[in-house]
């Protein structure tokens, strides 16, 4: 099928791609399905979460695991059974970025990231209860300080 | 801040048309009803701010500025890694 997208025009995605958020995502409630896109010209860990339904509305999302070694989140139980994630199955972890006019000041989403179970296209944005990781992680202004703090070394 | 005890079972009126209701407490989890007219937005607070920092992210980007981006973060991402081999070892 061919979509609208914010930044890339018209693209086609295949029907497999899709991810649903069955609650919608914070603040986009009525707003169910994605896909993710990634850009040549850019780095693998910088995708593109563009929404089906309303081409506007589209997430910088960014993969932690080679970005941010620190961040190991607890995904909550119910979540694990909502998403209905096997234990022997992997899952997928996003987080969104909020990504201002000055990228010195981009911050990431740790506190709530984007949990994706790819077998059955189901996802949904995770509130973590604990206070370990900041809504707004300033990645180039705190990262050294963010590295010490959460590495175990 | 009013501050009232309640038991399991009691509620507090608020208004002429809104109840809360304290159903169950476990541990550090307590249930609460609510009852309220149809027009009072009822939301939990963590959602609200998550929910603002979600619109404002996806306030529209550049393909240049995601180019630069990436530039900027290998860069950054290279210093990490050197200075992480320097100081600790793999695990």
């Amino acid at each position: 099928m061919i979509i609208k997208t914010r930044d890339f025009g018209y693209v086609e995605v295949s029907a497999e791609d899709i991810i649903t958020f069955n609650e919608g995502i914070p603040g986009f409630e009525n707003l169910h399905q994605y896909v993710l896109l990634v850009h040549n010209e850019v780095e693998e860990f910088i995708v593109w979460m563009q929404c089906i339904e309303e081409p506007e509305v589209c997430f910088i999302v960014f993969s932690p695991a080679e970005i941010l070694p620190f961040y190991s989140p607890t995904i909550p139980q119910e979540v694990i059974k909502e998403l209905k994630i096997k234990t022997n199955e992997s899952f997928r972890l996003l987080v969104i970025a909020t990504v201002p006019d000055n990228l010195m000041n981009m911050t990431l989403n740790l506190k709530s990231p984007i949990v994706i179970n790819p077998k059955r296209g189901i996802a949904k944005q995770v509130i973590l209860h604990s206070e370990e990781y900041p809504l707004r992680y300033s990645y180039f202004n705190s990262s050294e300080q963010g590295a010490n703090q959460y590495a175990d070394c | 801040m009013l501050i009232v005890s309640r038991k399991t079972g009691e509620s507090i009126l608020i208004g002429n048309d809104m109840e809360i209701f304290i159903l169950d407490i476990q541990g550090d989890r307590i249930r609460v009803g609510i009852e309220a007219p149809k027009n009072i937005s009822i939301v939990r607070k963590e959602l609200k701010v998550i929910g603002e920092q979600n619109i404002q992210a996806v306030a529209r980007t550049e393909l240049s500025s995601m180019k630069q981006l990436t530039v900027m973060m290998d860069k950054q991402k290279f210093e990490k890694d050197t200075k992480q081999t320097g100081d600790c070892s793999d695990i």
